[in-house]
């Protein structure tokens, strides 16, 4: 495998941007990540668009890449759609760092893009992906991630308002974030006092929706000397599907384990070694969990870590210090690669407000989608990519 | 009689037709390999399978694993309900059930349950839709 390197980002702000196309929200990210990185369009070899519930809320089960794309000038190349749940954008980009690192082609570029607001039924949740008998019989995502903290709360101790600390922490980020939908700092009563949604959620425990797009351009190492002096290296990019396992612990995503062990393995580091992380916090318990199942510290401990102070900025290993999916919004095929432009902008030393001091290695996060079992199951797909300044 | 109601799907659970009849869960055992699975499956992901499994009718007691109670509900449904995760210790299942309750606020993990067949939800036509759940013992 060749080295890979990400030589330009670009990203939409989040928000609901009902009136705008979501060719419009691809274009805009695609154009400002070949500006950033100084690559003429024609260059570029391959694409891999990541989005997830277009054929649902737009008629449109294929083929957005191509039709971003198109308008920009970039056509006749290999081009195809990346549907991986929450994941799509972060699987896009890691097909994007495999077709340049086993050889075949020396410059790709990975977007995603998605536009919830799109959506039929106003006002009501977009059901989950593939799981209709679960729907039917109540289930919806924060139904999940509620359990899980009930559980958690019940096996480690931790308490609703370390839960809601993710809130306030991911909140006061995007303060300092342009391009998050909601840049208002909450506190901890403000977050436990919200509509409560699904016990112990409130409004302001989950994620919004959103639309949003989101592109990276990658290329090997010996090209990327041509177009910057500060490539950022892709140490590892990671994909993993959920295990079906018997009686499995809904506290920990051993998804989330066995990604990120290989990922550390593959960039020859330790969590440790982590200079800034981008979770996936769809809802407040996720992030504790994930700090557990990515090593930020030991298992059962998320809560009191959280607490300590260690994930914010200024802190041990900030975590999500573009404000996470929390304030940004999570549009599905598009989160995974505004993470990596988060990182980016943070290894360069870009990220203005939010910044990390000093930050050279960075770890992006996603893990999303349900199985549909009646036996509890993991989240079908998650992704850990590494990134070294 | 609720043996006149649809169930949210065929096959997942037996509805009494008579009195003295008990509802309970389908699940699916491995002939070959002995796993059980609930709902019951065609081939069996343990050791790959075909043809080997069995229905069987699951245990109606459980243990309650994890549980939410819901505020802000979807359509079809009424706030406040409860949904979980309950352990079938005989089967070694632990399995997604609605759950019911005297009072919802006595849900408790590792509480102990009894499956019962209620009405869970309306369907688009406004009818009433019946499936399996696990009830509070305490
Ligand atoms: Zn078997």
């Amino acid at each position: 495998m060749r080295e890979v390197c990400v030589i330009g980002v670009g990203m939409t702000p989040f928000g609901k941007f009902p009136q705008r196309s979501i060719l419009d929200l691809g274009r805009e990210a695609c154009l400002e990540a070949l500006r950033d990185a100084q690559v003429p369009a024609q260059r570029i070899e391959a694409a891999y668009c990541g989005h997830a519930r277009t054929g649902r809320l737009l008629n449109r089960e294929c083929g957005i890449g191509q039709s971003v794309l198109w308008e920009l000038g970039i056509s006749g190349i290999p081009i195809s759609s990346v549907g991986n749940f929450c994941a799509s954008g972060s699987t896009a980009f890691r097909d994007a760092w495999l077709s340049v690192a086993s050889g075949l082609y020396d410059i790709v570029m990975a977007l995603g893009a998605e536009q919830l607001t799109a959506r039929g039924v106003k006002g009501k949740p977009l059901t989950s992906d593939g799981v209709e008998l679960l729907t039917v019989m109540g289930f919806s995502p924060p139904t999940y991630f509620a359990q899980i903290a009930q559980r958690h709360m019940h096996d480690f101790g931790t308490t609703r308002e370390q839960l809601a600390l993710v809130a306030v922490k991911n909140r006061k980020n995007a303060c300092g974030n342009p391009r998050a939908q909601y840049r208002k700092a909450v506190t901890v009563e403000e977050v436990l006092k919200a509509p409560m949604i699904v016990d112990p959620l409130t409004l302001l425990s989950c994620c919004p929706t959103g639309d949003g797009a989101a592109a990276a351009i990658l290329c090997s190492r010996e090209m990327a000397a041509r177009y910057t002096a500060r490539p950022i290296t892709v140490a590892a990019a990671v994909l993993k599907s959920g295990e079906y396992q018997r009686r499995r612990e809904i506290t920990t995503l051993d998804g989330t384990v066995r990604a990120s062990r290989e990922a550390y393995e593959r960039a020859g580091l330790g969590p440790e070694e982590l200079d800034v992380a981008e979770v996936h916090d769809c809802f407040t318990p996720a992030e504790i969990l994930h700090y557990e199942d990515l090593g930020l510290c030991p298992k059962g401990e998320g809560g009191a870590f959280i607490a300590s102070g260690a994930t914010q900025i200024g802190g041990t290993i900030p975590v999500n210090p573009s404000g996470g999916l929390i304030s940004k919004g999570h549009p599905l095929g598009a989160t995974g690669i505004a993470q990596i432009a988060e990182l980016v902008w943070q290894l360069r030393g870009q990220a203005g407000d939010r910044q990390v001091e000093g930050a050279r290695v960075g770890l992006a996060h996603c893990a999303g989608g349900f199985q549909e079992s009646l036996e509890l199951a993991e989240v079908a797909s998650v992704t850990v990519i590494i990134l070294k300044a | 009689m609720l043996v006149h109601l649809a169930p949210v799907r065929e096959g997942l659970f037996h509805l009494p037709t008579t009195p003295e009849e008990r509802p309970y869960l389908i699940g699916g055992k491995c002939r070959s390999c002995g796993r059980t699975f609930f709902p019951k499956r065609r081939f069996c992901s343990s050791c790959q399978a075909e043809g080997t499994i069995e229905e069987v009718p699951l245990s109606t007691q459980g243990v309650l694993y994890s549980f939410c109670v819901i505020h802000t509900p979807p359509e079809g449904f009424e706030a406040p309900y409860a949904l979980g995760y309950v352990d079938l210790p005989e089967e070694d299942l632990r399995i997604f059930a609605p759950l019911a309750a005297d009072d919802l606020g006595q849900l408790k993990i590792g509480m102990e349950m009894e499956l019962v067949i209620e009405k869970l939800c309306q369907d688009e036509a406004g009818n009433p839709l019946v499936c399996y759940k696990f009830r509070a013992k305490e």
